[in-house]
């Protein structure tokens, strides 16, 4: 059975083709009207091809521009410098190579097996640099913080001492439970002659 | 005497052995069809003009590497699309908000503004001048790759297999970039295909605007 969907490729195949479009799929109207608005697309940017071409006096000025770059750069002088890139770069190992080991460049060794050792030893130092460079200690940087302070808040705590030269309660008897032992018995107890202020800061402004 | 044009055979020869003049010869016969792909696929004038330069730049670097095994505007064309993809990685296309190609500019000037052969602003002229920007702000939706496989089919007549190898990618992904080209640029142009005198009339009144 005929689906549109599937067609839409073909269509643009016979379009680009310019080939006709064949019966079986100009019997369906979707797929003709599809296959028209491909056609008209596709003739109207060909157009372009033969329209769009910029004028005679642009072209003089394009060719001179074109003239003077490539003055700028002859073939020779560009082969030249290709081949110095390819040679210093694929020779400087092998010099180094054979200034370790004592021997010239002029050595009847064929090109390839001195080229693969360069290729291993420039390997091996690609490996090598990053682990023989020295680790790098991070800086720390200290920058003293200013933190603003809400509010300074003093509190007064008065301490209440035992003048009284008592024994030292064992820890048995402090662990059994008496009524001397709770808060609310301060018999006997003087304030102290010293105060001790503790300033707390930071503390929450509405705290009581 | 002779007034027969040299044949490419010889101009590439002659530019092998550093003439330059004999490359400029060959420039010349096939700038515009360099020139042409250039503008279609960079999205202003300036960038096209440079791009094609640099084609025959790199052309005129690699002259002597050209053995005749193909026609030389197969190997242009070659150099032309490997050209294109560089282009396509680096900064110049990344710019927004560029001009399109073809500006309502004065048409007699040698600037690379000046894009179509004609120096009158016939209803005809200025019809191509709009259909040539709604291809290219239609092409310009696409990505480099889908921009350039198009106009290799459409405008190179290369098969899918030619141009995936050329572009180093699938042959389904090339028919698929072609497709949605086409597909773009139908939804652009469908309106102005069918009626092309409207959008005459309605240009020419922006014309005079």
């Amino acid at each position: 059975m005929h689906n549109c969907k599937d067609t839409k490729e073909r269509l643009i195949e016979i379009a680009l083709d310019e080939a006709v479009l064949p019966a079986a799929l100009s019997r369906c109207d979707e797929c003709r009207v599809e296959f028209e608005a491909l056609n008209a697309t596709l003739r109207a940017t060909a157009r372009l091809r033969e329209t769009v071409v910029p004028p005679g006096t642009y072209w003089s000025g394009y060719h001179a521009r074109l003239r003077q770059r490539l003055t700028k750069e002859s073939p020779a002088k560009a082969q030249r410098r290709q081949e110095k890139i390819v040679f210093a770069s694929s020779f400087a190992p092998l010099r180094l190579c054979g200034r370790l080991l004592g021997k010239s460049l002029k050595s009847s060794v064929p090109v390839p097996v001195p080229l693969g050792v360069a290729i291993l030893i420039l390997f091996a130092l690609l490996a090598i640099r990053p682990s023989a460079a020295p680790p790098q200690s991070p800086i720390v940087v200290h920058v003293p913080v200013e933190v603003p302070v809400v509010q300074e808040k003093t509190v007064t705590q008065v301490v209440y001492r035992d003048r009284r030269r008592t024994p030292k309660p064992t820890k048995r008897a402090s662990l059994a439970p008496g009524p001397e032992n709770t808060f609310a018995n301060l018999a006997g107890f003087k304030p102290t002659d010293e105060v001790k202020l503790t300033v707390i800061k930071g503390g929450i402004p509405n705290e009581k | 005497m002779s007034s027969m044009a040299p044949s490419d055979d010889d101009l590439i020869k002659r530019a092998q052995a550093n003439d330059l003049d004999a490359f400029c010869r060959l420039a010349e016969r096939y700038a515009r069809r360099i020139h042409l792909l250039a503008s279609h696929y960079c999205r202003n004038a300036q960038d096209a003009e440079d791009l094609s330069q640099e084609v025959w730049l790199k052309a005129y670097q690699a002259v002597r590497t050209f053995r005749s095994d193909s026609s030389f505007y197969t190997w242009l064309r070659r150099i032309t699309i490997n050209a294109f993809l560089n282009h396509r990685r680096s900064s110049f296309f990344r710019r927004r908000g560029q001009t399109m190609a073809v500006q309502l500019m004065p048409l007699d000037s040698d600037t690379p503004e000046a894009v179509f052969e004609s120096r009158s602003d016939s209803p005809e002229n200025i019809y191509n001048k709009l259909l040539f920007e709604n291809v290219v702000s239609a092409l310009a939706e696409l990505t480099p790759s889908q921009r350039l496989a198009f106009l290799l089919r459409h405008y190179e007549g290369m098969t899918y297999e030619e141009i995936a190898n050329a572009m180093n990618c699938s042959s389904g992904t090339v028919k698929k970039g072609v497709s949605r080209a086409i597909g773009k640029l139908r939804a652009r142009l469908s309106a102005e295909a069918e009626e092309p005198e409207a959008l005459t009339e309605r240009s020419v009144c922006n014309a005079q605007l």
